[in-house]
């Protein structure tokens, strides 16, 4: 891939924890890139390491338990120079200038993620202090007002402000928008923004999130363990199981010709509107990360099991521009 | 209304909230969180409820089972032919009316006591209800009911927190169960699992309901699994239901334009296409401030004059008889189908 149009480039990512009963490997060796303008989308059930993947590109790993093992996260700045996240404390100056004018985030929450005693026109003038060069108060809250409306608040020049316990659930979620959009970021990290909203909303949230991708040229990364608003939002997609990634392909291919039994699974989990089809889940439970299984990861929930998967963790295999983390796919299978 | 196999039937039932305010809490308001709603339940069906958070689909659900105080109406519950409205009964008879109709909760975390044991948790109704002769008898039948519902009867020593969400949640069910009940209102019972357990736990749901006879009041705001497991579906808005529909016809030929907004904000997933979701704009209104006439006239593409000032009746859509709808103009528009 051409460094020019990549914005972040992840090679063998690895976050781990130390917990009283061994080290958790909550991401483990996951690599992906992300170019300019593009949106990959991330999916997997709780706990496969979708969250700890966005938190190490941060740079914000629960410290001091977490901590990034392993692995390469390369920034590429707007003129083409770089650096790797993975080198600097979390606290250095470096970091605090990445975080906010480079990369922001949004969080799940949208209740929990704001401060309930600031007026929302305060914890956006925050952001911007903190990472532009804003002096001027009218000025800042002038640009605090801009942003409101631009996410869609009406009567914005009023509702700055409000507290957040006066806004509703989708409107919180739009300031929260409002504030990671704020310094311009070049990639913008939504953890599962809409997961928390009802469908109304979220399919508002989602049309806003496109818009302002296009006005501002910006890359996404969206987290999420619902496969119909991948669908609806990402040009690629990234399946993770026990902090693995199992499947990456564009999202047409996944959802046309899904590769990986997991994927299927998920596929085949979701109800679809007008077919009483019984509903084929995936049988079992995510297996704990402290006591995986030997071989693959989804030996025992997978219903193509084979000898060789139960002892052996597979490797990734590349098939028609995917990439899959499945023995289904070596040489030999696919000869016979 | 077809009176033959219902088995519960809900008249103008009410439950508003008083608003306090000042030093002397005086009453200034209401919040009608239910407001004049009808509906019946056939036996061995699944009824789904629909609607947006605050709608009041969680209090309809615990004022027909009598765990909130309706402020009016009637609630008729039918025992073995005997009509019997729950809302005028109390204590002692309300209780064993209760065997009949259990309740499953959305939260698989917080609905169960983190310090009993498991064998505690699905026993307790059956104590309360003085079901089982013995402690011996109990833990048996504790245990057939967690084979029921998938679980092994050797985890029944364990405590919640040794279970994942989906475990939890079937640990609900078989709490649900214990006491043979005809009617199940299941509060959003899957809204908190992964899509593969989510799967799981509505076979399991669908399982029982053959095996068991059972009927659901399934209450979700998860247009596609209401689909999957309803019979019928009513939809709700700011306390009033404004179209009830058998599902196929609802996701056909949805005759409310709230109904024909929820299905447009569907997320489909289908990369092909590149439409954008056409969203309803706006939020629910306040509860405590509804607006006048019509509720959803603030949001309603469709919306006249009429819309403002008059509030619809919910009326039979014409040829079939069971469905309903709640609008002025439902004859003169033609809404858009669910759209795959």
């Amino acid at each position: 891939m051409s460094s020019s149009n990549c914005v972040i480039d992840v090679k063998n990512l690895q976050t781990f924890f130390n917990t009283e009963n061994g080290v958790v490997k909550a991401v483990n060796g996951v690599s992906f890139s992300i170019e300019k303008g593009k949106t990959l989308g991330i999916v997997g059930e709780s706990g496969c390491g979708k969250s700890m993947t966005s938190m190490s590109l941060m740079n914000l790993v629960p410290r001091p338990k977490g901590f990034i093992a392993g692995g390469e996260i390369n920034y590429f700045y707007e003129d083409g120079s770089q650096i790797d996240i993975t080198e600097y404390d979390h606290d250095s100056e470096k970091m605090r200038k990445i975080r906010g004018n480079e990369m922001a985030m949004i969080f799940q929450e949208p209740m929990t993620s704001l401060n309930p005693v600031y007026t929302v026109g305060d914890q956006i003038i925050e952001a911007i202090k903190l990472h532009q060069n804003y002096k001027n108060k009218d000025e800042l809250r002038e640009r605090a007002v801009k942003m409101l409306k631009k996410v869609g608040i009406s009567a914005p020049e009023n509702r700055v402000d409000e507290y957040p316990h006066e806004f509703s659930g989708g409107m919180r979620q739009r300031a929260m928008i409002a504030m990671a959009l704020s310094c311009n970021p070049r990639l913008l990290i939504a953890d599962e923004p809409t997961t928390a909203l009802d469908v109304t909303v979220e399919a508002q949230i989602i049309n806003l999130m496109g818009e302002l991708q296009k006005d501002m040229d910006m890359s996404i990364m969206f987290i999420t363990h619902d496969l119909g608003v991948i669908g609806d939002i990402a040009d690629e997609v990234m399946v993770m199981y026990t902090g693995k990634v199992v499947e990456k392909s564009d999202t047409k291919s996944l959802f046309s010709n899904p590769k990986h039994p997991y994927t299927r699974g998920l596929l085949n989990s979701r109800p679809v509107i007008g077919s009483k089809k019984r509903l084929e889940p995936i049988e079992g439970s995510v297996p704990d990360l402290l006591h995986l299984p030997e071989g693959c990861d989804f030996y025992d929930r997978c219903p193509k099991a084979m000898e060789i998967c139960k002892n052996e963790d597979p490797p990734v295999f590349e098939v028609e521009d995917c990439k899959v983390k499945c023995w289904l796919y070596r040489e030999e299978e696919k000869a016979s | 209304m077809s009176k033959e196999e219902t088995i519960l039937e809900v008249n103008n039932l009410k439950k508003y909230f008083p608003i306090r305010k000042g030093f002397f809490k005086r009453v200034v308001g209401h919040v009608k969180a239910v407001d004049d709603v009808s509906f019946f339940i056939n036996k061995g069906e699944t009824l789904g409820l629909v609607g947006e958070s605050g709608c009041g689909k969680s209090t309809l659900g615990r004022t027909v089972l009598q765990l909130l105080e309706p402020t009016a109406g009637d609630v008729i519950y039918n025992d073995q032919g005997i009509k019997k409205d729950l809302a005028e009964t109390k204590g002692q008879e309300l209780r064993k009316l209760r065997r009949n109709i259990q309740m499953i909760f959305q939260d698989p975390f917080s609905s169960l006591d983190s310090r009993l044991s498991v064998r505690d948790i699905v026993a307790e109704p059956l104590t309360v209800q003085g079901i089982g002769k013995d402690r011996e008898e109990r833990t048996e039948m504790v245990k057939e009911l967690l084979e029921q519902v998938g679980l092994n009867s050797y985890q029944m020593n364990r405590y919640p927190h040794e279970f994942s969400g989906g475990q939890r949640q079937r640990i609900g069910i078989a709490r649900a169960l214990a006491l043979n009940p005809e009617l199940i209102i299941c509060d959003e019972p899957v809204s908190a699992l992964d899509v593969s357990v989510q799967a799981q736990v509505l076979n399991l749901l669908s399982d029982l309901q053959k095996d068991l006879g059972l009927t659901y009041l399934f209450i979700a705001h998860d247009l596609g699994v209401v689909e999957y497991i309803s019979d019928r579906i009513m939809v709700m808005y700011l306390g009033k239901i404004v179209e009830v529909a058998d599902s196929d016809t609802l996701y056909q030929n949805p005759q409310h334009p709230y109904t024909e907004a929820l299905l447009k904000s569907i997320a489909i997933g289908d990369p092909f296409s590149n439409e954008p979701r056409e969203a309803l704009e706006g939020t629910v209104p306040d509860p405590a401030n509804p607006p006048s006439g019509c509720k959803f006239h603030t949001r309603c593409p469709y919306c006249s004059d009429i819309c403002k000032t008059k509030e619809p009746e919910l009326i039979p859509t014409g040829e079939d008889y069971d469905n309903y709808v709640a609008c002025h103009s439902r004859d003169s528009l033609n809404l858009e189908s669910f759209k795959k």
